[in-house]
């Protein structure tokens, strides 16, 4: 079980959380979304023990995380980590000795499945190979909890369906809890389970993926007409075009008539219209 | 135990810049000692080969946490873990460091000597005064004074980049600069360095360099764990 207590973050001036609080009880793949600097990153490294936090704690099946008390269910994943130059076959048993749960033939398997060759150095690979291998790296650690900071950056697209294929499976096959920040959303959207959505340190959304199928739609019409039909409920962003507006809500379905019509939300389009406005102050939806 | 020894195992292998460096070292010198003294048979004493290879437990606690800290926790690796595998690290390094030159002095030393048409090599087993309180003791006194030197190098490396690592080397600096001209200042410099290399008594120089060395590395605990990876 992973608990943030009203976690605050700070480096100098700047505070990254600010009394961030979350409880993570069921394994699963977690999206973690949010704008460039809303505090993934500082989320994650807290979660690892990287970084202590400045407020209220986090831990992990109860222990307390800190930088001299880091929690070995945990693997963190940086975006562009180095590695030693060695060929792949023998980074992945500096893994094992390292960390004696790490599995190297499982290691080898999805470096098979990601074409990557074992006999090449780490620094004679691609930054996409790279970011590859320590993606592999993670998922062949054995951990119960994995944090994965933008691990697809540098992907190709191909390479970004087998990466989530193989999250779908390796979490099938041994249940884990993965956290993974990402901006490319259309794509993780179809592999987590839930989301976590953070703008400017704070969580704005905890929730199932089917919540947002459910409850995230836009209502276009006549102006006084959708605003006359979604009043009352709980409306994240508003676009309006000559006499027409697009709301778009997070709250019960309303159904369509004449005067204005209601069409799904995808995932970026709500996270667009939950973040993107600027007066928005990183306030929690229900 | 598993992963401090996995550990220890990669720093040991991922130490190439500090063996390299010490490898040219050591090999130039040999060279040039061989063409000199030996061939030509020219000038007075030399210095000892073994000397050269000393410097290789201070390059590691320079290397170590500077090119392998990051890479260690990207593998998996736990800070505290890498507290813990870094001393034993320097334990190794300083104990087979010690051990060949300790072969060097014995072995391959008399048989230059027996070529120079001068024979006289500085060696610091000699230079320290070890080597008067016999071979066993000149072990530990060298493996002690070694350990100190990897201690103080790592933490020293790790502190960079922070401000009481900037502090720590002004201090070193204005030490070195300030108690050197000045007399009553200079007796202090000249007691420490006493009771880490020169010290008669074999026991206090080894003891002394120990608890030095182990109260400095501990206080490395400091910026492993402000460290970014």
């Amino acid at each position: 079980m992973i608990e943030f207590s009203n976690v605050t973050k700070r480096y100098g001036k700047i505070v990254a959380l600010d009394g961030f609080s979350v409880t993570i009880d069921k394994p699963g793949i977690y999206c973690l979304l949010g704008r460039n600097g809303a505090g993934k990153t500082t989320l994650l490294k807290l979660l690892a023990g990287h970084i202590p936090a400045s407020k209220g704690f986090v831990a992990v099946n109860r222990k307390t995380t800190a930088p001299l008390a880091m929690p070995e269910e945990v693997h963190f994943v940086e975006t562009g980590a180095a590695q030693f130059n060695m060929r792949l076959a023998d980074l992945f048993k500096a893994a094992a000795d390292v960390n004696p749960a790490f599995n190297v033939s499982f290691a080898m398997e999805l470096a098979a499945r990601f074409k990557l060759d074992s006999t090449k150095r780490y620094k004679q690979l691609s930054f996409g190979m790279k970011a590859m291998v320590n993606t592999i790296i993670a998922m062949a650690s054995g951990k119960e909890i994995l944090l994965l900071d933008e691990p697809v950056l540098g992907f190709d697209p191909v390479m970004r369906k087998v990466f989530y294929d193989l999250l779908l499976e390796s979490c099938e096959e041994s249940p884990k809890t993965v956290i993974v920040s990402t901006h490319i959303i259309d794509e993780i959207e179809k592999t987590a389970e839930r989301l976590i959505i953070i703008d400017k340190g704070r969580l704005t959304l905890f929730c199932d993926m089917t919540e947002i199928d459910e409850k995230a739609y836009c209502v276009t019409g006549v102006a006084e007409a959708v605003r006359e039909a979604t009043e009352g409920l709980n409306v994240i962003d508003e676009t309006k075009a000559g006499g027409f507006v697009s709301r778009y809500i997070y709250d019960r379905r309303i159904e369509a008539d004449g005067k204005y019509s209601v069409s799904a939300l995808g995932l970026t389009d709500f996270f667009v219209s939950l973040v993107g406005d600027e007066q928005n102050n990183g306030e929690a939806i229900q | 135990m598993k992963t401090l020894k996995g550990i220890v195992k990669i720093n040991l292998k991922q130490s190439k810049p500090a063996y390299l460096i010490v490898g040219i070292l050591f090999s130039t010198t040999f060279a040039s000692e061989i063409i000199t003294r030996v061939i030509l048979r020219l000038g007075g004493g030399g210095v000892a080969l073994g000397n050269y290879l000393l410097i290789l437990p201070l390059l590691m606690g320079i290397f170590i946490p500077a090119k392998n800290f990051s890479k260690l926790l990207n593998l998996g690796c736990k800070r505290l873990d890498f507290f813990k595998a870094c001393l034993t690290t320097y334990v190794t390094a300083a104990f087979f460091t010690t051990l060949v030159c300790l072969v060097l002095w014995f072995v391959v030393d008399p048989i230059i000597l027996t070529h120079m048409s001068e024979p006289s090599l500085y060696n610091l087993f000699d230079v320290f005064g070890f080597a008067k309180n016999g071979l066993a003791a000149a072990f530990f006194q060298m493996f002690a004074f070694l350990l100190l030197t990897s201690c103080a190098a790592h933490t020293l490396t790790l502190a960079q980049g922070r401000w009481y690592g900037w502090l720590a080397d002004a201090l070193i600096i204005a030490v070195i600069s300030v108690f050197t001209p000045i007399a009553p200042l200079r007796a202090t410099l000249v007691w420490f360095f006493n009771m880490i290399i020169f010290h008669d008594l074999a026991a206090v120089q080894i003891l002394s360099c120990l608890i030095l060395g182990v109260a400095v590395y501990c206080a490395g605990l400091v910026p492993i764990r402000m460290r970014k990876i």
